[in-house]
């Protein structure tokens, strides 16, 4: 099962070989060859899986609880193809952003200098410990995976060194830190109380282990750090602001997937390692239903372009959450296909940002655009629409089904966190169709007409396409999700497939 | 012009240096089953080379090091490859003994290799981290280096960007 380690290495290869290219055209093909390799090796990955296979491998021979294990199970392997598209498309955006002024800081020559020192590679590197968390079947090797991740975020989201960029990038990376050093501590105390840091090897142990307070006193510590990382209400108060920093291919990237990275962790951490957390389950719940709300009314309170589409995503978070610890299949596989939604809906809202950003600046209080950019005004809508959850976009089925999931789980939590979810529908609504109002909508005062590079308005197009299919095939995906949701509960197949009983302790090599 | 180093210290450096490196050599080596391998190795190493810089104002090595990262990245990463190329999972590594007659036994393992890339990556990031931080306005030259600005002369240097006036100023 060798296939399993590539999504990992082909990102590690290809970050490694940046750093040697020196003309920026090169960077840019190789790059884009990387990452389409990347897509390829995952699209292996996910097709077995969808079929309900769990993928292992052992990694330097080691049998189960005592090596690292990579898995892949249906919830990898969609997360890992859905990233995988969006990089590929991130790193074709960034190559063509690259090389033109930025936005803020008026020349070319700080993308020049943003793309010299290495912004190729270091998306290369995200994508590894991106991948790496998805595939991981290891706690700590998890936390490696989030270092690998954030470290490269670091740089990425400070290369450049402007002001903002500073002032932002020392608060996101201070609680980023605080958030690893719990981590770590938490892994250790898990592998003192457990003895064990395998997943597969964990659930086991603990379900063996019956009751106990410090069980679920590291469940907590664990969700603590996984709620910060997905930004979950009160935790996700550094995320607004420090993700409209960076260049736009790089938030986009950010945006739609790392805090994804943390609900799919927290997913992991509550069906598999430490399931049967019913108190905790709860008080996520209601924290998503928080999360929501504060998610629209801030995107409904700012006035700049990514900053109210930074606030969208927390509410999309929100809405994540209350499914998946809905406590139910049905829950379960709504907030799964909600996922792929938000991944690509989030990413398209950012691309269209970035490009009206290009024409008018930082703020949508520009009045008439939708003349002169027809296509962006399309855009816009279909996105709008998606992450409002109206018909007939895949935000639709997704915000439905988790209605349904909600209301059918019963008891005055769930009805609560539905009602919520409504209101986060009806705020979010208002957000976007002020920016329609105001950025595109209304009279043309002296609308100048700015030239988009080809390339970024093509990865725009085609992240719109991604959106409109995930509608279109909404009936197979929406039952795809519904098997990975089946697969989670009880995880029996993943836990069968990593802990293989008798296994030869180590086999070759000697 | 500073003042140069002391005479002492010159002159003492390079059998402190010298020590150094032995001392890299012996953590690397023994590194595979005592504390020590190519993370301590190429800290030490790469204080031998700070500590050159001090005392002679110039580097240690005489190639560039920020090349060495990528290198090092590379040779880690072969050494794991190499492996599912046989036809066994990522990084499983090989270990044995040869016989040299009369000098006995030498044991060696692939790990090492590995542990070479890691090596390389440490020392050559924190040597490039000392050259750049040394040299006055080193950063400087090594952002016009990359980015050719001394082409753009009339282009405004990133830094006096005005800054962006903050979010809550303006709703």
């Amino acid at each position: 099962m060798n296939v399993l380690v590539l999504p990992v290495l082909l990102p590690l290869l290809g970050g490694s070989v940046l750093l040697v290219v020196r003309r920026s055209a090169a960077r840019r093909g190789v790059a884009t060859a990387f990452a389409t390799a990347t897509l390829l090796a995952s699209l292996a990955v996910a097709l077995p899986t969808f079929r309900g296979q769990v993928l292992v491998a052992q990694m330097a021979s080691w049998a189960a609880p005592f090596g690292i294990s990579l898995v892949a199970d249906g919830l990898s392997g969609m997360l890992l193809l859905g990233s995988n598209v969006l990089a590929l498309l991130t790193v074709v955006f960034a190559g063509s952003s690259l090389q033109h002024a930025p936005v803020r800081g008026g020349s070319a020559l700080l993308n020049r200098a943003r793309d010299a020192f290495g912004a190729q590679a270091l998306l290369q590197f995200l994508f590894m410990g991106v991948n790496m968390s998805f595939l991981t079947g290891d706690l700590f090797n998890l936390f490696v995976a989030f270092e690998v991740m954030l470290v490269a975020s670091y740089g990425l989201l400070l290369l450049g060194g402007e002001l903002p960029q500073l002032r932002e990038g020392l608060r996101y990376v201070v609680i980023n830190l605080v958030a690893s050093s719990l981590f770590v501590a938490a892994a250790g105390m898990v592998y003192g109380l457990i003895g064990s840091l395998n997943m597969a090897d964990i659930a086991e142990r603990v379900a063996a282990h019956g009751a106990d307070v410090r069980i679920t006193l590291l469940a907590a510590l664990l969700a603590l750090v996984f709620a910060t990382k997905a930004a979950v209400f009160p935790l996700g108060f550094w995320l607004p602001n420090s993700y409209p920093v960076p260049p736009a291919a790089v938030s986009a990237y950010f945006a739609a997937v790392l805090t994804k990275v943390g609900v799919y962790a927290l997913i992991r951490t509550f069906t598999l390692m430490f399931a049967g957390q019913g108190a905790l389950v709860a008080v996520l719940l209601a924290l998503a239903g928080v999360t929501m709300l504060a998610g629209a009314l801030g995107s409904v309170a700012r006035r700049r372009w990514r900053h109210a589409m930074a606030f969208a995503n927390v509410a999309s978070i929100g809405y994540l959450v209350a499914g998946a610890f809905a406590g139910t299949r049905a829950g379960m596989a709504a907030a799964l296909y909600y996922l792929l939604n938000s991944v690509i809906v989030i990413f398209v809202l950012f691309l269209v940002a970035a490009l009206a950003e290009r024409i008018a600046g930082r703020s949508y209080r520009r009045h008439g655009h939708l003349g002169a950019y027809p296509w962006l005004g399309a855009g816009f809508f279909v996105g709008a629409l998606a992450l409002t959850g109206l018909p007939p976009t895949s935000g639709f089925v997704g915000k439905f089904a988790l209605l349904q999931a909600l209301l059918a789980a019963g008891g005055p939590l769930h009805a609560g966190v539905a009602v919520a979810a409504v209101v986060t529908g009806l705020l979010l609504l208002y957000a976007v169709m002020r920016i329609w109002r105001e950025f595109f909508w209304g009279e043309a005062d002296a609308v100048h007409r700015v030239a988009i590079p080809r390339g970024m308005s093509a990865v725009t197009a085609a992240a719109v396409v991604l959106l409109l299919a995930l509608a279109l095939f909404a009936g197979p995906i929406y039952r795809l999700s519904e098997r990975v949701a089946g697969q989670l509960d009880g995880n029996a197949a993943y836990r069968a497939a990593v802990l293989v009983p008798d296994a030869p302790p180590r086999e070759g090599a000697h | 012009m500073r003042k140069g180093p002391d005479v002492f210290f010159r002159t003492l450096v390079t059998p402190i240096a010298f020590a150094l490196l032995a001392l890299g050599f012996d953590f690397f080596l023994r590194g595979h089953n005592d504390p020590g391998g190519g993370f301590i190795a190429g800290l030490v190493v790469a204080a031998a080379a700070l500590l050159v810089r001090m005392a002679r104002r110039r580097g240690l090595l005489r190639i560039r090091s920020d090349v060495l990262m990528p290198v090092g990245l590379l040779v880690a990463l072969a050494t794991g490859v190499a492996p599912m190329l046989l036809g066994f999972p990522f990084l499983t590594s090989a270990h044995g003994e040869v016989a040299l007659g009369a000098l006995g036994t030498l044991k060696w393992s692939s790990a090492l290799a590995f542990d070479l890339g890691v090596f390389l990556v440490v020392v050559g990031a924190t040597v490039t981290i000392i050259d750049l931080l040394a040299e006055e306005g080193g950063l400087a030259e090594l952002r016009e280096r990359v980015t050719g600005a001394g082409t753009t002369p009339e282009a405004p240097e990133p830094s006096e960007v005005r800054p962006e006036p903050s979010e809550g100023g303006e709703g």
